[in-house]
């Protein structure tokens, strides 16, 4: 996807203070939102398994190996990251401060339903929701240094509402072409929905300010095929291949910029336009609609599980993501282990990868995107009883890296992310 | 892009040869929540009674109740005596006759068993029938329609009204009555049985006869004239197909126990005394 830019920020360069283009949702990583229940357990690690409604989503062959005549699970997660770009400000007193981005969520992020459908078909339907972001910066500082050395911000002011999520929902089909192999495609309609608002305001010592408004919607449409095999070449060994790519077939865009800036002492030109903020009533106002198609990566996911007993299993799954637009090609790994202790009880762990698609930030370069490495973990607990098992579990993601927070300056800040996902699921079989 | 197409190509290629590979049916795949049976026997029993109740209605609805009251006594007192080696001693068996011209036989989840009329006018004796008999209520203590269907009792349970909450959704959206029923229907009347629930019942169904005192050679004796009748009889419906994989089977189960050896009874007078011809 191309990387989202708050146009005022080209007009505007020479304040270094101004927030800069950052990605929205999280367009850096492709493991943001670990779907299903037990696949969550095993940190995504399930091309190999997906022999319940989740695999309608890892692999649709799964699904024909599902032990049951009808399956339908549901997943209602809570989400929580935090995002903090260190040392971005410097105040007047030589102390540094940080930004802290913080994002929050509480949906069910997982619906499905399979069904046996003919002798060796499985019938599948089901909704996620990929990416669910409700990110905010409520952050107010106070005398902070600018380039005009003797003029420093008495304040300023950032205000981000960023909303941002991806909704996938379609049918599967999977057909056993024999007892250890199987085939499954899905086919699910892709929308995302993405609201920013940002609101900035600096006020400067000697009575300037600069206000800027920038507001965005984005509606894409698409679908999301994907295609699956199972194979079982040893008794307790099964292996996984999923390909699949996002199609954005429709796009819908409407950006609004509201820009004053009274620190300029001469008239600057915006778009062929001279504009006098100094005067009271100068305003910068545009409104634009575009219908840009991003290009998504094409993915291949190879998985592998080994049943070591009908209590212990270990899955892995190695991801490649392609390249597409500015996003380069990435490798992630997903491990993971399930035992039950009980006839009854299990333990789901894992550890995934969730590599920025982004380069490394180079010294000497402006307003390049943030490169963070996530590393993640997870860990639940299912109870079993008759035809229905609810799971409790637990994802946590840290990653390090670097950013460029501020707009058109070299300087390259440290960045991490923390985000946490509970999640309390349920799941009915026939 | 051509890359990929060659990609692509090469995982078909794959596939289309995996089926070649040894199959290994996913029993591994299988967790130990799924082989263990999570169950509430009492709850699962009472539906399995209820659901065969339901299914013997439609039986009868579909071929009509046999009005003689000295052949249902019969039939009810050879099913009983096999019956008591049937090893579900929760269950009570029924047994009825069928006002039909065709020739077969089925049975209800529950202890439903019925046979038609025809059936029994082919028969020769009441080894025969109790062979029959036992092979209609070994389906019932094998739970064949059951599992099929996975018939269960409703979850009463905390964890169910838990998972009800968090997915908005109960067991009753997930399976209705009526679609189960209208499948027991279609494996009765249309499908049959997988072959090798048959050949199970076979196998428990002689030796539950020869339990009760009959031959069971009588199975394969019947089975054959079934076979026979299958060909001259235009209104045969049967559902037991394959009858020679069912006769192999046959054999080697009684090879492999000594009721081969044993002559057993096979009551051919009783027989004909109770069921008139």
């Amino acid at each position: 996807m191309q990387m989202s830019t708050i146009r005022i920020r080209m007009l505007v360069g020479f304040l270094s203070l101004l927030v800069a283009a950052v990605a929205w949702g999280d367009d850096y990583h492709y493991v943001n939102m670990i779907i299903g229940d037990r696949a969550a357990g095993l940190a995504g690690a399930y091309t190999a398994l997906s022999d319940d409604p989740a695999g309608c989503f890892y692999n649709p062959a799964g699904i024909a190996f599902a032990p049951n005549l009808s399956l339908s699970a549901s997943v209602n997660a809570y989400n929580t990251e935090k995002k903090t770009y260190q040392k971005v400000l410097t105040g007047t007193d030589g102390g540094s401060r940080d930004w802290e981005q913080i994002s929050s969520s509480l949906l069910p992020n997982f619906f499905g339903v399979v069904r046996k459908f003919g002798d060796a078909g499985m019938l599948g339907l089901s909704y996620a929701v990929t990416d669910a972001i409700q990110r905010r910066q409520k952050q107010y500082f106070q005398n902070i240094r600018t380039e005009f050395a003797d003029n420093p911000a008495d304040t300023v002011m950032i205000n981000i509402n960023d909303s941002d999520k991806t909704y996938l929902f379609g049918p599967s089909y999977a057909y056993s072409l024999s007892d250890s192999l199987a085939l499954g495609a899905t086919l699910y309609a892709y929308f995302r929905d993405r609201e920013i608002i940002r609101n900035q305001v600096i006020q400067f010592n000697r009575g300037q300010h600069i206000l800027i408004n920038y507001y965005e919607t984005v509606n894409d449409w698409g679908a999301r095929p994907s295609l699956g095999a199972i194979w079982e070449p040893l008794d307790k060994l099964a292996l996984g291949l999923c390909m699949s790519q996002v199609f954005i077939f429709a796009d819908d865009t409407t950006r609004h910029d509201i820009y004053r800036n009274t620190v300029a002492a001469q008239p600057m030109n915006i778009d062929g336009l001279a504009y006098d903020f100094t005067r009271s009533d100068t305003l910068y106002f545009k409104s634009a609609n575009t219908d840009d198609k991003p290009a998504m990566p094409f993915t291949l996911t190879l998985g592998a599980a080994y049943f070591i007993s009908p209590e212990l299993l270990i899955t892995g799954d190695a991801a490649w993501y392609g390249q597409a637009d500015e996003k380069d090609a990435v490798w992630n790994l997903f491990l993971g282990a399930e035992y039950f202790f009980r006839d009854d009880m299990a333990l789901r762990c894992g550890l995934h990868t969730d590599h920025a698609n982004t380069p490394e930030l180079r010294s000497g370069r402006t307003n390049q995107p943030e490169h963070i490495d996530i590393y993640g973990l997870s860990l639940s607990y299912t109870l079993y009883y008759k035809m229905s098992n609810i799971t409790l579990g637990v994802l946590y993601g840290l990653g390090k890296g670097e950013a460029q927070a501020l707009n058109d300056t070299a300087v390259i800040q440290d960045a991490d992310i923390q985000n946490l996902r509970i999640y309390l699921s349920a799941s009915y079989s026939n | 892009m051509k890359n990929r197409c060659k990609y692509l190509g090469l995982v078909l290629a794959v596939i289309c040869l995996l089926p070649a590979a040894p199959a290994f049916g996913g029993e591994a795949r299988k967790r130990i929540a799924h082989i263990v049976d999570q169950s509430d026997q009492l709850a699962d029993v009472e539906a399995e009674i209820l659901f065969g109740r339901e299914l013997a209605a439609r039986i009868l609805g579909h071929y009509g109740f046999c009005d003689d009251p000295k052949l249902n006594r019969y039939v009810n007192l050879v099913g009983r005596a096999v019956a008591l080696h049937s090893g579900r001693p929760e269950l009570t068996y029924h047994f009825g006759v069928l006002d039909s011209e065709e020739l077969n036989a089925f049975a209800a989840p529950g202890g439903y068993v019925f046979i038609t009329r025809a059936a029994l006018l082919k028969m020769q004796n009441e080894a025969q029938l109790a062979c029959v008999l036992g092979h209609e209520i070994a389906h019932v203590t094998e739970r064949h329609v059951i599992r099929e269907l996975n018939i269960r009792g409703a979850d009463g349970s905390a964890v169910a009204g838990i998972a009800g909450l968090i997915s908005g959704a109960t067991s009753g959206t997930v399976k209705s009555l009526e679609q189960a029923m209208d499948r027991a229907a279609e494996i009765l009347f249309k499908n049959g049985y997988k072959i090798q629930d048959e050949i199970q019942a076979d196998a428990i169904g002689m030796l539950m006869a020869a339990s009760a005192g009959y031959d069971p050679m009588a199975l394969q004796d019947f089975l054959s004239r079934e076979k026979r009748f299958e060909k001259e009889d235009e209104t045969y419906k049967g559902d037991h197909p394959a009858h020679m994989v069912r006769v192999e089977k046959m054999n080697m189960v009684l090879a492999a126990g000594n009721a081969i050896r044993t002559k057993k009874a096979t009551l051919a007078e009783r027989f004909y005394a109770n069921v008139n011809h």
